[in-house]
């Protein structure tokens, strides 16, 4: 009965992407510092957002749920009937003029999500200016749909046509005005009986992807510092369920190799900046999905394709502040960039075009950074404990094809 | 490190670790709760206590339905053409028996209360005129009656109705139509009733049998001196038909038939039956034997004594022969052979057990216009004559020279008026056979020309006569204006109504036919009757030599018996389901003889109005369902699905049937407008 699906939630594998971060850095926040050689690092980052809306490929805002947001159509029950029935349900509206294209009532949906991520980042240094880190996030994601459907005139017309006593399909009549009343519970059915879990709330908590990185810092002197990172994200998340709507994925499911510069220019009276640049490589895999067309996104077999997904790059400056008594606070900009994905294999164009529309992303954030580390203060032998404590928020100013979720971010960092 | 700094950093790393995942922690905000509305789920047309429309006073309908089973893969636009074909029938039979009843029967019932409102001034006239000088009135009316055939004749050559020709044609024919309407009275069993005075075959008539000294014996014609009056049936007898030209000039000589009668003719034939007091021929004519009298007059007027009812005059066959030289004799005129015999007296059959009818007693040609137009005026002048309210009730039937007073409430006096109505049947018939143009209508009581005769009649009306008078003429106006309207309702729904029905029957028969639409076509009937706590259900398919026959229990529908006499040699049993809820009755039936259920293999003809290509279906079953509603103009139809299924109930074919009481209810409400 009604062909839409809650493709917006697929983003949420955007989110888990954004809420963890490859690095043990916190957002635009990098720098080309490393572990001294023997030093541990365990951090401990816990990030969480909010989402329920959406943009579109030219930056509009719109509802997670606006896929839902459908008009039900004499065509979509015909269809949904069986082959004969739906013929006949046909005739009856071309004898009554009416187009079967007309709308009979309207989806509305609402959907909401929240993603909790802990990541334990544990970071040593290799050498004096080599730092190898491992990260391993948990995630906890629940979404809450209400899916809702408002029958308009034309439902009531097609109802009074079949219970006119001189057309006597009361029965029809009556059958068809209890699929309409139940029409979320039709579409629950129909998701069900393809396969599909209903639209429901959902809740999972599980592993992501793990990110494996080696920081070297080539140059460290008093003026400025250049890092490099390297490494690869392997796909030890859970990947995106196509039996689940409003699934949150863990991890993308690919192997993404990576590689990153980040420049340090100190400032007078203890400021320094810092740009970084980085790009992801996603390497090439299979992946079950649905065969879904923008006409039909439930009735459609589940198969096996190569899927190649749309490589990212990421960039960011920040100015911080970082006294000797310990405060921390900066500012600082982010640009994501990740390119459409790239399905092929057992496909038709249709679904090609379907899977493939809305992947490529973009987004530009302001970050804002305030914490406590007793790192300098125990580097002067003032602190027993050298750690840190630093609370950051993202800002989203703009996006495409994204979820709108600013993000808060906690991040304990300790050394020993 | 030393150990304490150790466990110190552990339990604070322990202690974040947990904050942190207590920071994490939160439940997600809940979805807005979308609307959802609520459609009306419409209802079915069922009452429980009156179980598919049907009650214990209207408690069997009958269905003529259509099945057809649909072909696996119609376009939509087969299907909309189906549908608005068989919408479109329900729609029409609807409107059609709304038409039915709302005009044709309403404006049949508006003409006869308008000719109810208007014969109901003759009596507030004859009331109104109970002074009326009746000894000068029926002197004025019998000069005028005596003058009024030749002054009738006048008028239509004085305005160019008819011309000399005709009027010797009409003077020609008089004398033969006063002879018939004596022997109309004479064969009429009423005669057997007393009467205060002679009644008059035709009162236009008594110059021509006054000239022939008919009726002349005034012992037995004479006006009755007792006040109860006295029979006339040997007056109009002895003093009319044995003075009549057949007997007087012709059965005086004619023998009878056989020839060992023992009478010496048949005049003398009939004397003897009449013996002194009306003999045989009036025990038997005006007897309590209905039959026999019935007999007898169909014998007198047809010539026929071979009736098996009249073997009392065997003896004499040919007393009442019809016979050409006999009948050429009734008069003198020899002009009269020129008319067929066989159109001088004609006889309609209409059964031993009812009183035969004179339905065309007028010399007539079917052929010569000139006799119908002059004869229709006749008619209309008899007509008008005999209905004009103050000259027919006391004056009907009475002599002007009469010596006995009779009034209108004199049941005698009703009884004679009664005896012989004026114009007779045979007028009536004979109006239909010239044509309606010509036909007398009441309306001439105003506009005929006659009226110039009856001119003086005026003087002796009071004024509340004139006023009665006035206020009828309204009265008719109302009436044709009735009639006028009903014609034309009735015009209109068997010119257009009924065809429209007709023409959408058969234009359904082709969208049906129309190939991939459907595999199957048959009409059935079924006839559903609710016999106390049962539904009783018979059906029956178009080239079916069996018909099935089932019976449910309404309150628990479990199935009860069907009687082996109901079910007869080629009966089958019907299993029958009753949902009250619903008003749905279905009913299925195994195929075990497909032939002999009207479900044989019958490839589609031009024109057929049934095919079957359904494939293997002996032994499958056969469930129609048929959801009962009633359309406006209380048409009672079935609409739904039907399957063909296997044992297993798996859908082998799909099927739609639509039915309806339109015949039955036509039928019972036709029956009111027949004319």
């Amino acid at each position: 009965m009604m062909a839409t699906q809650v493709l917006g939630l697929v983003k949420g594998a955007a989110i888990a992407a954004m809420v963890i971060g490859y690095t043990s850095t916190a957002l635009a926040f990098e720098d080309t510092r490393v572990l001294p050689k023997g030093v541990r690092n365990l951090t401990i980052r816990n990030v969480s957002t909010n989402f329920d809306s959406i943009t579109g490929p030219g930056g509009e805002t719109k509802p997670l749920a606006h896929l839902l947001f459908k008009e039900l159509t004499f065509n979509q029950m015909a269809k949904a009937e069986d082959a004969l029935k739906g013929r006949q349900l046909r005739g009856f509206l071309l004898q009554n003029g009416i187009n079967e294209s007309e709308s009979v009532g309207n989806f509305s949906a609402d959907i909401k999500g929240r993603v909790t991520v802990t990541a334990p980042i544990a970071a040593i240094g290799i050498t004096d200016s080599i730092t190898l880190a491992v990260a391993s996030p948990i995630y906890n994601a629940s979404t809450s749909a209400s899916v809702g459907f408002t029958p308009n005139g034309n439902a009531s017309k097609i109802l009074g046509l079949l219970a006119r006593p001189e057309t006597n399909q009361i029965a029809n009549a009556r059958e068809a005005a209890r699929k309409l009343n139940d029409a979320v519970g039709q579409l629950n059915k129909k998701l069900t009986d393809n396969g599909f879990q209903a639209l429901s709330d959902w809740h999972a908590q599980g592993m992501g992807d793990t990110t494996i990185a080696l920081k070297y810092r080539g140059i460290d002197n008093s003026r400025m510092g250049l890092a490099t990172t390297t490494g690869v994200v392997a796909p030890t998340g859970r990947k995106k369920d196509p039996n689940i709507l409003n699934d949150v994925p863990f991890g993308e499911g690919v192997w993404a190799p990576f590689a990153q510069v980040a420049v340090d220019q100190k400032l007078p009276m203890q400021f320094y900046t810092n740009q970084y640049v980085k790009y992801t490589e996603a390497l090439p895999t299979q992946r079950t999905v649905r065969a879904i067309t923008n006409e039909e996104r439930i009735e459609v077999p589940l198969v096996t394709v190569d899927y190649n997904m749309g490589n990212r790059f990421d960039a960011g400056a920040s100015l911080r502040y970082a006294p000797n008594y310990g405060l921390l606070a900066g500012i600082g900009y982010t640009y994501l960039r990740k390119f459409g994905d790239v399905y092929s294999g057992n496909l038709t164009s249709a679904n090609i075009g379907t899977l493939q529309q809305w992947t490529d992303q973009q987004a530009h954030n302001a970050e804002f950074l305030i914490g406590y580390s007793t790192v300098p203060l125990y580097q002067a032998g003032r602190a027993a404990v050298p750690f840190s404590v630093n609370v950051a928020y993202s800002k989203q100013l703009a996006s495409r094809n994204l979820p709108i979720s600013d993000l808060a971010q906690f991040n304990v960092d300790l050394f020993f | 490190m030393q150990a304490n700094s150790f466990c110190r950093i552990v339990s604070t790393g322990v202690s974040l670790l947990i904050s942190a995942a207590t920071l994490g922690c939160g439940n997600v905000k809940r979805a807005t709760d979308q609307p959802r509305g609520v459609l009306t789920v419409p209802e079915f047309p069922s009452d429980p206590g009156h179980p598919f429309l049907l009650t214990d006073a209207e408690n069997t309908v009958s269905f003529n339905a259509s099945l057809i089973f649909w072909d696996k893969t119609p376009t939509p636009e087969q299907v909309k053409a189906i549908l608005e074909h068989t919408h479109g029938a329900r729609v029409l039979k609807s409107k059609a028996l709304v038409e039915l009843n709302d005009q044709v029967i309403a404006d049949k019932e508006a003409v006869i209360q308008s000719r109810a409102d208007f014969d109901a001034f003759n009596g507030r006239i004859r009331e109104a005129s109970a002074d009326v000088d009746r000894a000068g009135l029926r002197s004025y009316v019998g000069r005028v009656a005596d003058n009024l055939f030749t002054s009738r004749l006048n008028e239509l050559q004085a305005q160019g109705l008819v011309d000399q020709g005709d009027i010797s044609r009409a003077e020609t024919l008089w004398p033969a139509y006063c002879e018939a309407k004596l022997w109309e009275l004479a064969a009429n069993p009423q005669l057997g009733r007393d009467q205060l005075a002679r009644p008059t075959p035709l009162r236009l008539c008594e110059p021509y049998y006054e000239s022939r000294a008919y009726f002349a014996d005034q012992e037995l014609c004479g006006p009755s001196a007792d006040a109860h009056g006295k029979n006339y049936f040997m007056c109009i007898w002895r003093e009319g038909v044995l003075k009549s030209a057949l007997f007087a000039e012709n059965y005086r000589t004619s023998k009878c038939t056989p020839a060992s009668s023992p009478f010496a003719s048949r005049y003398d034939a009939v004397a003897a039956w009449l013996g002194t007091d009306g003999g045989s021929l009036r025990t038997t004519l005006t007897g309590d034997d209905d039959v026999a009298a019935a007999g007898l007059e169909r014998a007198i007027l047809l010539g026929d004594l071979i009736d098996r009812k009249a073997t009392l005059f065997k003896d004499c066959r040919g007393a009442f022969t019809r016979k050409e030289p006999t009948i050429a004799s009734l008069t003198e005129i020899p002009d009269w052979t020129q008319f067929k015999p066989e159109t001088l007296l004609q006889i309609g059959e209409m059964g031993e057990t009812s009183s035969a009818e004179v339905w065309r007693l007028v010399p007539l040609s079917s052929s010569d216009e000139r006799n119908k137009k002059v004869y229709s005026q006749f008619v209309r002048l008899i007509k008008a004559f005999a209905e004009r309210p103050s000259t027919s009730a006391d004056l009907r039937g009475q002599v002007n020279t009469g010596v006995s007073e009779t009034t209108g409430n004199d049941p005698r006096s009703n009884a004679v008026a009664a005896l012989h109505s004026v114009p007779s049947y045979s007028d009536t018939i004979f109006n239909q056979v010239v044509g309606q143009a010509l036909a007398a209508k009441p309306a001439d009581i105003g506009v005929v020309e006659s009226d110039v005769a009856f001119a003086g009649l005026s003087d002796f009306e009071s004024p509340t006569v004139k006023r009665l008078k006035a206020e009828q003429a309204q009265a008719y106006d109302h009436w044709q204006a009735a009639v006028s309207k009903y014609q034309e309702a009735k015009a209109h729904y068997e010119g257009e109504s009924k065809p429209a029905i007709d023409n959408n029957r058969l234009s359904t028969v082709d969208v049906v036919k129309d190939p991939g639409a459907a595999v199957f076509l048959n009409n059935y009937f079924l006839n559903v009757t609710k016999m106390g706590a049962e539904l009783r259900v018979q059906l029956g398919f178009d080239l079916a030599s069996k018909n099935l026959f089932g019976c449910v229990n309404i309150g628990d529908g479990s199935q009860c018996a069907v009687s082996t006499e109901q079910l007869g040699a080629n009966g089958e049993k019907l299993q029958v389901n009753f949902d009250s809820t619903s008003n749905l009755i279905t009913v299925k039936f195994p195929l075990t003889d497909p032939v002999g259920l009207g479900f044989a293999d019958l490839p589609r003809t031009p024109g057929g109005v049934q095919f079957n290509e359904m494939r293997a279906i002996k032994d499958r079953f056969v469930q129609i369902e048929n959801y009962g509603n009633q359309l406006p103009g209380e048409l009672r139809i079935v609409t739904g699905n039907a399957y063909v299924l296997d044992a297993f109930g798996s859908k082998l074919y799909t099927g739609s049937i639509t039915g309806d009481n339109f015949a039955q209810r036509e039928q019972v409400m036709a029956a009111t407008v027949q004319d």
